[in-house]
């Protein structure tokens, strides 16, 4: 392995932001805190974006890698063992002074600190707590901390680093335990499953014990305000990588929500796999990673964490992947017609969130704007409705917006178009295209802020 | 018939309250209130209200007490918008308002409360925006300074923000728009005050060398691109560019 720890800080941050870049969850939400330790920084829990790179993704926090040494050999990793790149590794002080001096510019909200694995996972979790603990208490740093658990990692470590971190995450990295096996060997289930189970209990004990805190002062009448340290505030998230193994869309979405539902996690990300490798045993992505995959994955997720949607009624055995031409809302949608369409003067919340074109943010201004009187669709529009997409499948005071067809056919064909410049954008824009009489792209529809910002 | 009196203000935060203040007096259904002098209208009374901080303060805990939370942020976010519509929309609000309560602002049909919802939540995007998009930069005696040129007046809402995260430290944020700064001081003190771009530049601001961390930062924003995802045209949706004149990014 070349290792070189003798370079300027310049090349090192090159090298190892390079070598960090990767990892995806670069979000500084989840934590809401005050600065009242005498040093610098305070959180905030909506998270702020500090500026957005070419690819469009959000830079929140100063994302490198302690080091890119590592004795692991994942395949789909740029860092892995067998890789002929220059190695080299930050000494904790450089990191704080990095840390410190990019936050009082206002250049970030914080740091993620993940690292390549230093002779064993212990080890390097001990180097990434010296890091974190000099950072937060001797250069008073309290702003956002996002560290990587080290699959392998003990109890004792996690337990320790946690109290200094805002946010911990765990990369799944793939969802089946055979697709681990054969890309990461040295990495299993267990190894990352336990030390994930270990931060949930950790982040529960926490909050029961906020809870009593809180319980207790109320009672005595004194105020809320401890400072003492709280086992990661903001809970934890990992990542899949996609397309790299056969697993199909509604593996992973069960995956995914069985991660939300018994390992609370905040987040689960999703990364669009590029063979920086070149390896011949892992995929080819000569034609670009598949965004639109990841892009209709992050759609499912939203589906199931704000909407109320299950992983199975958007997929299934039978159909256990994603339509390419369609949103997976506007696909189940178009498979329950029956229930449409809603009458949007009088249906609830619930419902009004299961109509494609109505989110969230739309379904509570509806919900309170109803009360001072009926509904239009001049005022559903103003109000932020999509009605390119909702007009099939509501009525405002008993009518529906055109003379629309409730035909599965039908308005599959007018939805379609709305989601080929999309397509094009995300997948097609660098590679050739057969030149045809019948144009397939519709390039006239307005797709702007379809494909939006993926934190918080 | 009477005439319409229009009441003329400046378009300061005072000038907009006092301005109301005057209008209700006068009687609500015979007053508009008009920022500047523009699209003047016929068979119209038009009478200049000098802003004046009292009754400014005394209209603004009227709202803070009868249409408290969620629609009293709303007006104050969108009384320091750039649009000239706002005086009018909110008053017309507050005339609504004040029979119906804070549950105003969710009556969305309303053209004037809509109007007031959206600049409410245009001035929270763009102040929200800033909070991630200034850029300091270390001039002397380690004294951090940024310039912002903010659509909104958007510079009071962000000092609150960077007095608490930046508590130890010296800084001054200016609108080089409005040639106003903001001082804080490591003692804790904070205040506004008219600067113009000169002045802060006799501090420092453009001196030789510059700041060594730039480099640092542009070397990080450079490579953390990935570049088979390459996507300019989200990144300007996500990062408009007029955000980025004083971001000092360098590719």
């Amino acid at each position: 392995m070349l290792i070189n720890n003798d370079l300027s800080i310049m090349e090192k941050l090159e090298i190892l932001s390079m070598a960090a870049k990767y990892d995806v969850a670069c979000t500084s939400s989840g934590s809401n805190r005050k600065n009242d330790m005498g040093g610098i920084g305070n959180t905030v829990s909506c998270g702020i974006c500090h500026s957005f790179a070419a690819d469009g993704r959000c830079i929140s926090l100063l994302k490198i890698l302690m080091t890119n040494e590592c004795i692991f050999n994942c395949k789909y990793c740029i860092n892995r063992a067998d890789n002929d790149v220059l190695r080299t590794t930050f000494t904790p002080e450089e990191i704080c002074t990095l840390t410190m001096e990019f936050y009082r510019r206002n250049y970030i909200e914080g740091l993620f600190l993940s690292s390549g694995i230093l002779k064993s996972p212990d080890y390097t979790m001990e180097k990434l707590l010296e890091t974190v603990r000099l950072l937060r208490e001797v250069y008073g740093f309290n702003g956002y901390i996002h560290v990587k658990g080290i699959p392998g990692a003990s109890m004792d470590m996690i337990n320790k680093i946690g109290f200094y971190t805002d946010r911990m995450s765990i990369n799944l990295e793939l969802p089946t335990s055979e697709g681990l096996k054969s890309l990461a060997p040295h990495k299993s289930r267990k190894s990352i499953l336990t030390p994930m189970k270990q931060i949930q209990k950790g982040i529960e004990a926490a909050q029961i014990e906020q809870k009593n805190q809180l319980v207790a002062a109320r009672s005595t009448a004194l105020s809320v305000r401890s400072k003492e340290k709280v086992f990661v505030p903001a809970g934890q998230s990992t990542q899949m990588i996609i397309g790299a193994t056969p697993e199909t869309d509604y593996h992973i979405t069960a995956v995914a929500e069985a991660l939300y539902k018994n390992y609370g996690l905040k987040r689960v990300f999703y990364s669009a796999f590029i063979n920086v490798n070149e390896d011949s045993s892992l995929p080819d992505t000569q034609a670009g990673p598949p965004l639109l995959r990841e892009h209709r994955l992050y759609q499912a997720d939203f589906l199931m964490r704000f909407y109320g949607f299950e992983a199975k009624e958007l997929l299934s055995e039978e159909r256990p992947n994603f339509n390419v031409l369609l949103d997976p809302k506007c696909d189940w949608a178009l498979r329950n017609l029956s229930i449409f369409p809603v009458e949007v003067n009088r249906a609830d919340y619930a419902t009004l969130l299961r109509v494609p074109g109505i989110g969230v943010t739309s379904a509570k201004r509806i919900i309170k704007a109803r009360r001072f009187g009926k509904l239009d669709f001049y005022d559903l529009k103003k109000m932020g409705v999509v009605l390119k997409r909702a007009l099939y499948f509501i009525t405002c005071q008993g009518r529906m917006m055109y003379n629309t067809k409730m035909d599965e056919n039908y308005i599959t064909n007018a939805l379609v178009g709305l989601d080929y410049k999309l397509k094009y954008q995300l997948e097609d824009h660098q590679s050739y295209k057969q030149l045809s009489l019948f144009d397939d792209y519709n390039f006239g529809g307005d797709m702007n802020g379809q494909y939006n910002s993926m934190c918080v | 018939m009477d005439n319409i009196t229009v009441c003329v203000c400046d378009g300061s935060v005072n000038g907009i309250f006092t301005a109301i203040y005057k209008a209700w007096e006068i009687g609500t259904s015979r007053t508009k209130i008009s920022i500047g002098m523009n699209d003047m209208e016929l068979f119209c009374n038009y009478i200049y209200v000098e802003a004046d901080e009292e009754l400014a303060a005394k209209v603004v805990r009227t709202i803070a007490n009868k249409l408290y939370g969620e629609c009293y942020e709303k007006v104050m976010m969108a009384v320091v918008s750039d649009d000239l519509e706002r005086g009018e929309c909110i008053y017309r609000l507050l005339i609504k308002g004040f029979k119906v309560g804070p549950s105003i602002i969710n009556d969305l049909t309303d053209y004037h409360v809509r109007r007031v919802y959206e600049l409410g939540r245009r001035v929270w995007k763009e102040q929200h925006h800033y909070l991630g998009f200034v850029r300091f930069r270390e001039i002397d005696n380690g004294v951090l300074a940024a310039k912002i040129e903010p659509k909104a007046d958007i510079l009071e809402l962000i000092t609150e923000h960077f007095s608490d995260r930046l508590k130890t430290e010296n800084f001054i944020i200016l609108d080089t728009k409005r040639k106003r700064a903001a001082i804080h001081r490591m003692s804790g003190d904070v205040f506004i005050t008219d600067l113009t771009e000169e002045e802060l530049d006799e501090y420092g601001f453009e001196k030789a060398g510059g700041d060594e961390y730039i480099d640092l930062w542009n070397c990080f924003f450079n490579t953390i691109a990935i570049e088979e995802r390459k996507n300019p045209k989200l990144q300007r949706n996500l990062m408009p560019l007029r955000y980025r004149r004083y971001m000092e990014i360098k590719n």
